[in-house]
Parts: C-alpha cells; structure tokens; sequence
C-alpha cells in the first residue's frame, strides 16, 4: 500500500511538468528569413499554406512516453505565426516599396544599418526631387518594419522588451540576404559592400 | 628865464613860425594852377615821359597827392591813376628815396616790344613801400592787346628801379596764409627771380614773434627769364612746395618746367616735371583711406597770352596705384577753370581701392586692376569729374566670401557737392559663401546694377536690380538645400546715419529652382514665388519696421505682413498684422503637399482641394511664445476625391480665431467669438445631403462646433454633436464628438459601401467619441435593425485611426435574425428558422478580420425548422472543404431539404487560424447541425475545428462561385 502511494505520488509529481516558453529564436529566424525572401529576396516562397484540416485526436502512449522525470521540460518550438490581416498589409507594403529603393540600393545611395533599417549613406549623384523621395521612401520602410516587428510580437504573445530582439533577428535576415554589392554596415558600425 | 634862454627861444619861434608860414605857402602852391602845370612839365623834361597830372595836394605833413595822374611813353607804357599818393621823408630826399607810393586803380599798359630796348636813361629812384589798389596790368602787342591781369592788389617794399636795380616785392597771400616775396634782379634781357612763400608768422601781444627764427618755406621758386634781341624768350623755372595748403590740403613736391615765348610774345610754349608727394590723400581727403606714394608727372603744352588759355597736349603720370595720361584745355579768364580735360589711369591694383569700400568689403583679399577713363571740366575750385571705372579679371576672397571672377563698370559723375554713380553694373562668376554658422550659399553668375548719389549730409540710396544664376545653398546638416536657383530682383537700399537705420525695398522672384526642405520637395518653376520686403532696420534697438512684406506663389496668392519684429537677430519679437485677399489652397496644396506626404497618407494622392480663402491676423510674441487672432474666411471651399466618386462643397467658412503656440496655455478670457461653417452639398456616391450649417468658435486653440451637424443620409439622419478639438493647434487628433445615427436604410447604405445589399435600419447613439493620437474610443451603442432581428453593436474602437493599419473592434450581439432572409441575402441557400449570438473582440484592419469570437446558435421558436440541401452542401464545403457529393447526391434525389432542431457553431479568428467548433459537442464529435427527431432529418458533423484563414477564403470563394450540386 505504502509502495503503490508512494509510486502514484511520484507519478503525479513527475507528470507535473513545467513547459518554459523561451523566447522563440529560431522560429522567429526562420519567419524573419521568409519575409525577408518574400519581400526584399529572389522569387521567394508562396505563403505557407494553412495547415489541412485534420481531426484532432490525443496520442496518450506517445506523451506518456515524452514525460521526463526532470522537473522542468522544454516546449519543441514551433513556428512561430506570422500571417495576420496587418503582418500581410506590412509585407505587401515592404514589397510594394521594394522596387522603388533597389535602384538607390544598387547605386550606394542607401545602406542596410547593423539595426536592420536603412539609412542614407550619401546623395550623390540625385537630384533634389530624388533625395526627397528616397527620404520619404526610408521613412515609411522603416515605419513599417517597426510595424512588423511589434505585430509579430503581438500576434505571438511575445512580451514588448522582447521586441528588440526580433529587430535583432531581422536585421541579420535583411544583411545575409542583401545583393551583393550592397552597402552594409557590421557590427562596429563600419561600412562594406556586401 | 635868463636872456640868453629867451633869445634863443625867441630864435626858436620864428623860425616855427616861418616854416608855418613856408609850409601853408606850399600847401597853397601846391594847389596852384600855375604849380600844377610846372610840375607836369619839369617832371615830363626829366623823365622823358609824358606826365599829366589832374590835381595836386599836399597833405601834412610831407604827402604829396595827385588825382587822375597820366605817366605815358609813346610806344612804350602809359601809367593812369584815380590817384597817386607820395609820401616824403625829407631825410631820404637826398638819396632820391621816397618812403611810400600808394596807387589807386590803376592802370600800366605795357608794350611787350618795347620792352629790353634800349630805353631811355632812367632816375636811379627808390621806393621804400609801394601800395597798389585795385590795379591793372596790360601787355600790349603793338596796338594789338595781348593780356590783361586785374584786380592787383600790391605791397612793396624796398623797390629799385634803373637798369641794373633788384625788385622785392612782398606781399601777403591770405589763400594761403602766408606772405609772398618776389625777388626780381638783372636786367630786362636776363632777369632771374625768386617767388617764396612763407608762413605767417604768429604775431605776440606787443607785436613780436610767437615764434623765433625764420618762417617755413612753403613755396619756392626760381626761375631764369632770357629774351635775346629778336630771338624768342625763354624760362626755366624749378622750385619746390612743402605742405602748401590749398582747400585744406597740404601739398609737398618739386616742379621743373622750361618755357619758350614766341616773338611775338603770344605763345608760349612749356614742358616740365612735377612730383608730388603723399599722392593720393594730399589731393583729396576721399581718398585718405589708400596708401600713400608719390606722384610724378610730365607735361608738355601751350600757353596762350590772348586768349589767356593753357592747352596741356600731355601728361603722363605715374605713382604706386597705377599710371595715368590726359590732355586738356585751362581758361584763366575770368578766373581759372578747365574748359575741357580728358584723362585716363589704369594699374590701379583693386588690392588698395578695397581701403575706399565699407566693413567688411574692405577686408577682402583682392586680385586684379581698375581703370578710370574721365573727363573733366569747370572751376578750378568746383571741378566736375564725369568718366566710367571698370575692371575686367578681378577676383575677392574673404573670410566667407570669395569670387572666381568680377567684372565692374562704374559711370560715375563727382562734383563739388555730390559723387553720382549711374547704372553700375556688376557681375561676379562662382560666388561663394561659407558662413560661420556652417550654411553654404553659391551663385553661377550674379550680375548686378546700381545707381547712387553721394552726398554729403544726405542718406545714401542706392537702386538696383540683380541677377543669378545656378544658385544653390545648403544647410549645415543638408537638410535644407536648394538648387538651380534664379533669382530676378530689384533694391533700393537706403543708409540713415542720423537715425542709424537702413531702409531697403527688395522685390525678388524666382523664376526657377528646387528645393529641399527636410522631406520636403517643391519645383519652383511652377510656383515661381516672389518675395517682396519693404522695411527699415534701426541698428541701435535690432527692430525691423516692415511696410509691406508680401510672398506671392503663382496659383496660390499673396500673403502681405506689415509691422515690426524686435530683437530681429536674437530671439525675435513679432509684432504683426498679416493678411491675404485671395489664398487659394488648392494650389497650395498640388504645389508643396500632395506629392510630399502621399506616400505617407496616400489617400492625399487621391483628394482634390478647392476654394478661396482670405484672412486678417496680428501675430505677436516669439517663437516660444506666439499668438496669433484675426479672421478667417472661405469661399466655394471644396473636397472632392479626383475620381469624383465624393464631394463636399461648395464649403462657406467664416471663423473668428485666436490660437497660440506655447509651453502653456492661456486661460480664457470671456465667450469666444463665433463664426459659421456651411457646406452647401456633399455627396457620397449617389448619395447626397445638405446644406449643412454650424456655428463654429476658434479661441485660445480650441475648436468648438457650437450647434449640431445634422445630415440626412441613407434615408435616416446622422447628427454628429459637441464636436470639439480642445487644443487644435499642437494635438490636432485628439477631438470628441457624440454621433447619432436614426433609422439609416441598409439597403442604401450596403450599396455604397458596396457590401451585399440587405435591408434593416440602423439606429444609434454614442454619446461620446473621444480621439487622440493612437486611439478612437466610444461609448454607447448602436443598433441595427436587419434580417427580421436586431443587432446592437458596443465597444466600438479604432486603434490607429490616422494610419493605413487602423484597426476597428468592436463587440456585437444579435437577436432573432431571420434565416430566410441571411441565407437568402447571402445565397447560402434556404435555411428556416431563427439564431442569435455574440461577436466578441472583433478586429478588422486592412479591411480583413484579424480576429474575432463568434458564437451562433439557432433559437427554437416552436416551428418547423429547415435546411436546404445547397446549404447543407455549402455548410460541408466551409467545414471541411469538400463537397457532400455522392452522400447528398444519393439522398437529394428524394428531398430538397432537411429537418433540423438546431444549428450553430462557435468560432475563433486569430493570427489566421479560425477554429470552429459546433453548436454541440458529442464526445469527439462537433455537430454544426443536429438534425431533428422527425426524417428527413440529418446531422454535419465537423471533424475539422482548425482552418489556416486562407484556406477560409478559399472555401467562402468556393461557396460564393458554386452552383446547387443537387437538386
């Protein structure tokens, strides 16, 4: 009796199992390398489909079989969503707006900055009207970058302080896939051509 | 008194008494005819000449005078005289000296021919002092008058005449203060003579000499003089004149000059050298600023006794500012003047004409020369100078300023009393300016025209026009630029010493540019601005009195300012009433805002803006603190969308303001002032609604709709209340409003929004809609009558309102909605019966659901329930994305629809993810529909509870697009 209480108390203990939710790094990598393909990179993937629908079902043996005896476990992460009315509006507009700053991208006008948002690296060779639009142009892209960023962060429960963190991620999205010969700047806050 | 005494003074008497007597019998003589006329003739026996006498007196106690006294040699001289005084000292009788010869307007006629002859022996006489008195010297030619030199006034002393005597002539020369010596010796072939000028010397109290020792030498000149017989005279002069003052200057230099008379005595041929030190501040104190040299010049010439003129044939110059050459012509009668002169300088190096130009011009760094051509004419104390300055390869360089080129012509006219320049013109190429303060400015060419007139004691205004090209400038951290700039202006620039102000009236256009202000882009070439500035600018309190100041932009209008701003270059104080007639914003806005912030609010791409406005307003305080009343009205104000799908106009506005720009706000200060706002029409699609009226206020930054706006619209009314911006100026999005809206039509109103047409009403009433910067919240509901039921909708918020991700939620329930007529309304086939529900955290942003939590569920009513086999199909199709097919095909041959007893579903929108689950759940089972206990009856069952938002999509394209797939 004592034995099968004691088993039964374990048991219970051991299936008390704390998930810890780390902030989601590599989902938001691998969301961050999408968009970045989807907006800014080559022909890039179509929308992740919606998941088909299946019924649900619960798999007992085989979560039994997960359950570790260590007091805390880690959830197994998983993608991290990054497809809502205002996510989709801010990759349209990223793409949209993409076309018109390759151009000064391409002729060094413009630079990604190490906090993955564009800056003005010179105006030469632009006419005054040129120099408005393309300040006007990095105005809205790094609105909307923001924009994602904070979206993303809301759409995925991910606290607000955690925010920089995505803006981190990304700007590593947004500097590997640069083209070459594209002006960016690393993290000492010099400048290359990439 | 012993004898021999009274003898002797008895002796004494007589002998007094005889020279009385002796001395009134001569004064009596004298007077005598008979004594006259022996006189002339011993004096004319003895001289050889002919002596005519008028009268003769004799003063006490030894002055002998003649009136009308005629001294005359045929062919020679003639001597007349009103009057001739001599006066005797009996001791010098002996040594033939007279003490005094005064002589009143006379006149010596001398015949040059005659002169250096061989003469007649002459009386070794002498003259201690010699006085003439308005006199006149002629030289005579034969009968033919050569030269006439009046209005002599002489003192002389010591005067020797006979052949071989010396003449020393003194005399006083108040031009110059000083006194003049003329030393004359030799005969009348070789003469040599002396001209000094000195210094007067200061006399002391009782007569002696302030000063010891000789008088300074201000002049001194010799000169040689040979006439040979029947050859032509020359002279050779040199001499030197040390700080000889003329017009208050002070002259210092060496003259040579060698003269050839003809023998005919009428010309007189002359060359020589002059220089002339301190060169050019000894000549004119405006040109005492220019460093000093000296000055040497050559000349050669003709001297004409008759007609008493010098022709200079040339000159040549030369000093340290450069080299000259002139000609021209002196009149010496009646008194000196130049009849005509022309002159030429060039060389002079612009590096010391900078000393002559204001701060800060004059410490510039100055490369190339000038060159002065001129002509000049009149008095010789009132000289007229006309001629034109010019510089061709100039440049300048300065602290801040410099110029690759400067071209200068300079007609100029200098008088006595004035130096009149008369279209200057200027043009400098690559100008530059680098400020201090790090703003860059740059012109291609600048060319310039000028006209002033110096005077002394009067203001100095300068008229011109102007002119660039290419002209740019630059902010220091590039933010503000401008390019291709050209300007076209005019000036009149006025300096008031006296008052220590200036006046200038600037009018400038720009006819072409760009420019860049932070985001913003403006092509000017359309606008074309004109700028004009009629003002005063007082020095000693740093205030502008501006007149009129106006900006004009073509297609928009003008704003004119009048008033004074203090502290103008500190921290500037307005004081100013501003105004505009006409103020058109449309063109304001196609000019300067639509291109600029389209990208930012692209619904500004597709707006256009009419109307007329015109406004009075007094600005004061400073830019920390500023305010600004006045008025403000509208005409034929319109808003319109460029595809003319809406339009709101004609709008008439006439607002009463007060708005202020500060840390904090004022309190206020009794009622505000109200005006009115009317839109005379708006329409919306097909919808149109007016006129709309309200009494608006605009008052210590507060924008208040006093009354109401009431709009029929939609078959219903929309009232929007209370309308109010509290502080319009610096939070222009945080407003509140309350909203009502009474019994809209939905049919009509679907159809504008273009939504799938449904009948109802729509009813409601928020009493308060407050904004701010982020945020629109509401409290109150709003009712919708639709679908035989009612909705009440509640929590209506939109986040962001301003931006293109504003997202609208709300909450919603509904009652008793119809199923005939959603499901017909939607072409979801038939379903019967009546559902009700909530809509939970609605969110909609970019027009598209972002999430939600529906729940609907069927209510029974007691009635027969039921459901087509299309709905049924298309219930299958949203919940699993397939057609029912061979299930349905089977049994739909037999029904066309189903019993049911109750249907709903529960679903939840997020991240695009909708999980759907049913109205009941059995076990593992979600039943959408639960079919009723009498057949034909049936059940869906959805093993499906997640679907990603794109397949939804999906699926409801799939349902809109299908056709029955059964009968």
């Amino acid at each position: 009796m004592l034995k099968r209480t004691l088993f039964v108390a374990l048991f219970l203990v051991s299936a008390c199992v704390t998930v810890n939710i780390y902030f989601p790094a590599a989902a938001v990598e691998r969301a961050a390398d999408q968009i970045v393909k989807e907006t800014w990179g080559g022909p890039g993937e179509s929308e992740k489909t919606a998941p088909q629908p299946q019924s649900r079902y619960f798999d007992l043996p085989a979560a039994i079989a997960n359950l570790s005896f260590i007091g805390a476990a880690h959830a197994q992460e998983a993608d991290i969503n990054v497809s809502n009315p205002a996510i989709r509006a801010l990759k349209d507009s990223i793409k949209r707006r993409s076309e018109a700053l390759k151009p000064y991208m391409d002729l060094g006008n413009l630079g990604i900055a190490q906090d993955g948002l564009l800056v003005i690296r010179n105006n030469d060779g632009l006419s005054l009207k040129q120099r408005a639009e393309i300040k006007q142009l990095i105005d809205a892209e790094n609105r909307d970058r923001e924009a994602l960023y904070l979206e993303i962060a809301k759409a995925n429960n991910i606290p607000n302080e955690n925010i920089p963190r995505i803006k981190s991620i990304f700007a590593k999205s947004w500097i590997e896939q640069a083209r070459s010969g594209w002006w960016i700047q690393d993290s000492q806050g010099s400048w290359r051509k990439k | 008194m012993t004898d021999p005494a009274r003898a002797a003074a008895r002796i004494v008497g007589l002998i007094l008494v005889a020279i009385a007597l002796l001395y009134i019998a001569l004064h009596f003589a004298f007077r005598s005819e008979t004594f006259r006329s022996w006189t002339e003739t011993e004096l004319s026996e003895r001289s050889g000449l002919n002596v005519k006498l008028g009268t003769l007196n004799l003063h006490f106690p030894f002055r002998v005078v003649a009136d009308n006294v005629g001294i005359s040699k045929p062919r020679g001289f003639s001597f007349t005289t009103d009057r001739l005084s001599l006066t005797l000292n009996p001791l010098d009788l002996a040594g033939m000296t007279f003490h005094r010869l005064r002589t009143e307007r006379p006149i010596l006629q001398v015949d040059i021919q005659q002169l250096g002859g061989s003469g007649s022996d002459t009386a070794p006489i002498a003259l201690r002092h010699l006085n003439v008195h308005d006199g006149t010297v002629v030289l005579n030619r034969g009968e033919e008058k050569l030269f006439e030199l009046p209005k002599i006034d002489l003192q002389a002393e010591n005067i020797n005449l006979g052949r071989q005597a010396g003449v020393t002539l003194r005399a006083d020369v108040p031009a110059l203060n000083g006194t003049a010596e003329l030393i004359v010796k030799g005969h009348s072939r070789e003469l040599e003579s002396t001209v000094l000028i000195r210094a007067k010397k200061t006399q002391g109290l009782f007569g002696g000499d302030v000063h010891k020792g000789s008088s300074s030498e201000l002049v001194r000149l010799d000169a040689r003089f040979r006439a040979s017989e029947k050859q032509a005279a020359e002279a050779n002069i040199s001499g030197k004149f040390h700080d000889l003052g003329i017009n208050e200057r002070k002259l210092t230099g060496t003259l040579a000059a060698r003269i050839n008379l003809d023998e005919d005595f009428h010309n007189a041929d002359f060359s020589g050298h002059a220089t002339l030190a301190d060169f050019p501040g000894a000549l004119t104190s405006a040109f005492s600023k220019l460093p000093n040299g000296t000055l040497q010049a050559s000349f050669a010439g003709i001297f004409s006794l008759p007609q008493k003129t010098l022709t200079l044939k040339s000159m040549r110059l030369a000093s340290h500012l450069g080299s000259g050459s002139g000609d021209g012509e002196v009149l010496f009668d009646p008194q000196p003047s130049i009849s005509r002169a022309r002159f030429a300088w060039q060389e002079m190096p612009l590096e010391n004409l900078k000393l002559l130009l204001p701060t800060p011009l004059n410490r510039w760094t100055y490369e190339g020369h000038a060159r002065i051509d001129g002509e000049t004419s009149g008095p010789w104390n009132a000289l007229a100078v006309r001629g034109i300055a010019r510089s061709e390869n100039g440049q300048f360089r300065g602290a801040e300023v410099k110029a690759a080129s400067l071209k200068v012509d300079l007609p100029f006219e200098w008088g006595p009393t004035v130096l009149r320049i008369a279209g200057a013109q200027f043009e400098a190429g690559k100008l530059d300016y680098h400020g201090k303060n790090r703003w860059q400015a740059a012109v291609e060419r600048l060319q310039a025209n000028a006209s002033f007139a110096l005077q002394t004691d009067q203001p100095l205004r300068i008229d011109g026009r102007f002119q660039t090209n290419g002209g740019k400038f630059n902010s220091p951290e590039s933010d503000k630029v401008g390019e291709n700039l050209s300007l076209d202006g005019s000036f009149v620039w006025t300096s008031r010493p006296v008052t220590s102000s200036y006046g200038f009236d600037i009018q400038v256009g720009v006819d072409a540019g760009e420019i860049l202000w932070g985001k913003f882009f403006s092509d000017l070439k359309a606008p074309k601005p004109t700028f004009a500035l009629d003002a005063d600018y007082f020095g000693s309190d740093d205030r502008l009195e501006c007149r009129r100041c106006a900006v004009s932009l073509v297609d928009v209008g003008t704003v004119t300012a009048s008033g004074a701003i203090a502290k103008l270059t500190q921290t500037p104080e307005l004081r100013l009433q501003a105004r505009s007639t006409r103020f058109l914003p449309g063109g304001f806005f196609e000019h300067f805002l639509r291109d600029n912030l389209k990208r930012r609010f692209p619904i500004l791409d597709e707006i256009a803006i009419g109307g007329e406005l015109s406004f009075e307003t007094v600005l004061r305080g400073s830019s920390d603190d500023l305010s600004a009343g006045g008025e403000l009205s509208l005409k034929a104000g319109e808003l319109r969308s460029r595809s003319k799908q809406w339009q709101v106009g004609p709008v008439a506005l006439k607002l009463p303001f007060e708005v202020r720009w500060a840390e904090t706000k004022r309190d206020s200060i009794g009622p505000a002032p109200t005006g009115t706002l009317t839109i005379e029409r708006a329409r919306f699609g097909k919808q149109s609604l007016g006129p709309i009226g309200a009494s608006i206020s605009l008052s210590n930054n507060a924008l208040r709709f006093h009354q109401s706006i009431r709009a029929a619209l939609f078959g219903g009314e929309i009232l929007v209340g209370a309308l109010f911006w509290p502080d319009v100026i610096t939070d222009p999005k945080r407003l509140s409003f309350s909203l009502e809206a009474k019994r809209l039509d939905l049919d009509e109103l679907t159809a504008a929004l273009q939504w799938p047409t449904f009948s109802g009403t729509l009813t409601g009433s928020i009493p308060e809609v407050q904004s701010s910067s982020d945020r629109l919240k509401t409290n109150g509901q709003i009712q919708a009558e639709l679908f035989g039921g009612n909705m009440a909708m509640n929590e209506f918020e939109i986040e962001n309102p301003f931006s293109p991700l504003a997202a609208i939620r709300l909450d919603a329930d509904f009652q008793n909605i119809r199923l005939e007529q959603l499901s017909k309304t939607f072409a979801f086939g038939h379903i019967s019966g009546t559902v009700a529900g909530t809509i939970d955290d609605l969110v909609i942003v970019d027009g598209q659901p972002a999430q939600f939590s529906v729940e609907l569920h069927s209510v029974d009513r007691g009635g027969e329930q039921r459901i087509s086999v299309e709905a049924l199909d298309k219930i299958t199709v949203l919940s699993s994305g397939q057609n029912a097919g061979a299930l349905y095909g089977g049994l739909a041959g037999f029904f066309d629809s189903f019993r049911y007893s109750k249907l709903g579903f529960k679903a939840h929108l997020k991240n695009d993810r909708l999980t759907l689950r049913g109205v009941e759940t059995r076990g593992e089972q979600e039943y959408l529909v639960v079919g009723s206990f009498l057949p034909p009856t049936v059940n869906i069952v959805s093993h499906t509870q997640a679907i990603g938002f794109s397949e939804l999509m999906r699926r409801l394209e799939r349902i809109k697009s299908s056709k029955p797939q059964v009968k």
